[in-house]
């Protein structure tokens, strides 16, 4: 390593590299690692050519940002069903997700019936660990405003979950 | 909310096989090998300018007008904030997205011609209001609501029913348009490439496009589809499997029988209604023809790019590199890397055994849109260990003496990155 840029793209890459990944396993699943490595890799040379505009105060959440854009090229990219969905099966020998996700049927259910905003902003928070300054960051919204939308998700959910788990 | 956190920790998909990287050190060397400040090949950012009375007065292009030093005063000029040529190697299972760590040496065979044809180039004109698009490509969907500003900042609108149907629209670039009958669900579809039911044939699906894109009056042209079938499965509200069969289809959007890199999908169900569908929102401009340079020309541009793109960290020559040849077409060209480098990647020789033109978009530093004509080299590379793999890659086709690169433009935000 040799500049200052290569040395905070480096600590970058080290330090978040694995939040990223999980970030995109936990949105666009199975997923083979192979597949995870390349989405991994297209986030972080996007923060190389941003690295100007990386924050020094919101690292993780901008990185996350711009994951949450490669997913999305990703799943809207030509062709995505036939062609790039096929290639997202996991190999047989890896678990499946949803051998997890199936444990606990009433609360995936109670995820399913949120909106898409509250159950981004629900597990950001429960999923990613990202506090409400850096959900703020990461939707390019006030912490405060961060902090209404969480508290208000976490409602509908636990709403949503009991009504289901009494009937 | 702990108890309930726990539970959703539970369930993280990511908790059961925590992501790490299989070589992060080399990847992190790869990446910081590449230039800082490149931008995506297809979405370059360029300043174009034009002499007035070659575009139709509504062409907004106000204050950006100038005279490239070099055209004569009766030709159009051309200023461009940055051009690069789109190295997308595809259809091969070699040359892939992990490989970019490679410098090409481009051979042209004789079948690159030395003489310039003519494409035109074409302005595009994009819907003023993301809102009220979105709301009105909703409605030919069936979808009516308020749309919502997802971002906050305008770049993407969401009109959605209490069915679950919605329509995203990206307001950004060249607006796309995309409609899921459904939400998505929490968990993901698992796919096949096969139905497992009888589906629409292909021209109930095509009609069904016609009939659409009719409605949706952007006024562009589709062509080469290319159809397939597949099964959705996924889980339902009570947990149980639901499986889906569709018919598929991809157009790609022509414009006076040329491609262009922007595309509209279809996929209905066993009842021929629409599951999704997406495609840009634009409506192309009359054409303008800017010279050209010869696709053999392109070549040596292609080579250019390549020994500007590693400059900085290539020691490495090689006798083939920075001239375009005449080579031997789909030869090995003495076949492998041929360079060493102290610090920089690995040359690669590509032989080009042919080209097409197609249309690119390209954004102007001032907003507006293009789609300019771009040569798709098709060609071979052969690996170090004498792989042969196929390769597309394109370059800009209008003539250098019509363009002037100028400096790039920032990002600031996760939620202005659109690639």
């Amino acid at each position: 390593m040799g500049s200052r840029d290569e040395d905070r793209f480096a600590r970058l890459a080290r330090e978040h590299s694995t939040a990223v990944g999980n970030y995109l396993r936990r949105r666009l699943y199975p997923l083979s690692n192979a597949d995870l490595d390349d989405l991994v890799e297209e986030t972080l040379l996007v923060v190389w050519r941003r690295l100007d505009s990386v924050p020094e105060d919101g690292e993780l959440p901008w990185m996350l940002g711009v994951a949450r854009n490669v997913l999305r090229n990703a799943r809207r990219s030509k062709n995505r069903r036939s062609a790039f969905e096929s290639t997202l099966r996991p190999p047989s020998n890896e678990p499946s997700a949803e051998d997890t996700f199936i444990a606990d049927a009433s609360v995936r259910d109670a995820l399913a019936s949120l909106s898409d905003d509250d159950r981004e902003v629900l597990l950001l928070n429960a999923w990613d660990g990202l506090d409400t300054h850096e959900i703020g960051a990461y939707l390019v919204i006030s912490t405060n405003a961060a902090a209404v939308r969480l508290s208000r998700a976490q409602r509908r959910f636990r709403d949503l979950l009991n009504t289901a788990e009494v009937s | 909310m702990s108890d309930l956190n726990d539970r959703l920790t539970a369930l993280d998909p990511a908790a059961a096989q925590p992501y790490q990287h299989r070589d992060l050190e080399t990847l992190i060397t790869r990446i910081t090998a590449q230039p800082q400040h490149a931008t995506r090949g297809w979405w370059q950012n360029l300043e174009l300018k034009l002499a007035s009375f070659l575009v139709a007065g509504s062409l907004v292009v106000a204050g950006s007008l100038a005279i490239v030093e070099g055209a004569t005063s009766t030709l159009p000029a051309l200023a461009l904030a940055q051009t690069h040529a789109k190295f997308a190697p595809s259809a091969s299972t070699t040359v892939g997205a992990m490989q970019v760590y490679e410098q090409f040496d481009f051979h042209a065979s004789s079948a690159i011609a030395a003489t310039a044809p003519s494409s035109p180039s074409y302005p595009l004109t994009v819907p003023a209001s993301g809102a009220r698009e979105a709301t009105r490509v909703a409605a030919v969907f069936g979808v009516s609501g308020t749309p919502v500003n997802t971002n906050g900042d305008g770049s993407d609108w969401t009109v959605s029913d209490p069915s679950g149907a919605s329509l995203d629209y990206e307001n950004s670039g060249v607006p796309q348009w995309y409609y899921s009958s459904s939400s998505p669900a929490v968990a993901p579809a698992t796919a096949s490439d096969s139905a497992s039911v009888p589906v629409p044939s292909d021209a109930t699906l095509a009609g069904d496009v016609t009939r659409y894109l009719s409605e949706l009056g952007f006024g562009y042209q589709v062509a080469s589809p290319e159809f397939g079938t597949s099964t959705i499965s996924e889980t339902n509200a009570s947990g149980g499997p639901v499986s889906v069969s569709t018919a598929d289809v991809t157009y790609d959007v022509v414009v006076d029988g040329v491609a262009t890199d922007q595309s509209v999908n279809f996929s209905v169900n066993a009842q021929n209604h629409v599951l999704n569908a997406s495609g840009p929102a634009l409506r192309v401009g009359p054409a303008a023809n800017y010279p050209l340079q010869s696709p053999l020309a392109g070549v040596a541009a292609l080579n250019a790019a390549q020994r500007a793109k590693y400059a900085a960290t290539s020691s490495a020559s090689s006798s083939g590199a920075g001239t375009s040849s005449g080579g031997s077409s789909g030869s090995s060209s003495g076949g492998s890397s041929t360079g060493t480098t102290t610090a920089g990647p690995p040359i690669v020789s590509a032989a080009l055994t042919g080209d097409t033109i197609s249309l690119a978009t390209y954004q102007l530093t001032s907003g507006a849109l293009w789609f300019l004509p771009v040569y798709d080299y098709h060609g071979e590379v052969t690996g170090a260990n004498g792989t042969v793999s196929s390769g597309t890659w394109s370059e800009l086709a209008v003539d250098p003496s019509y363009v002037h690169v100028g400096s790039d433009s920032a990002v600031v935000s996760p939620s202005d990155l659109k690639f």
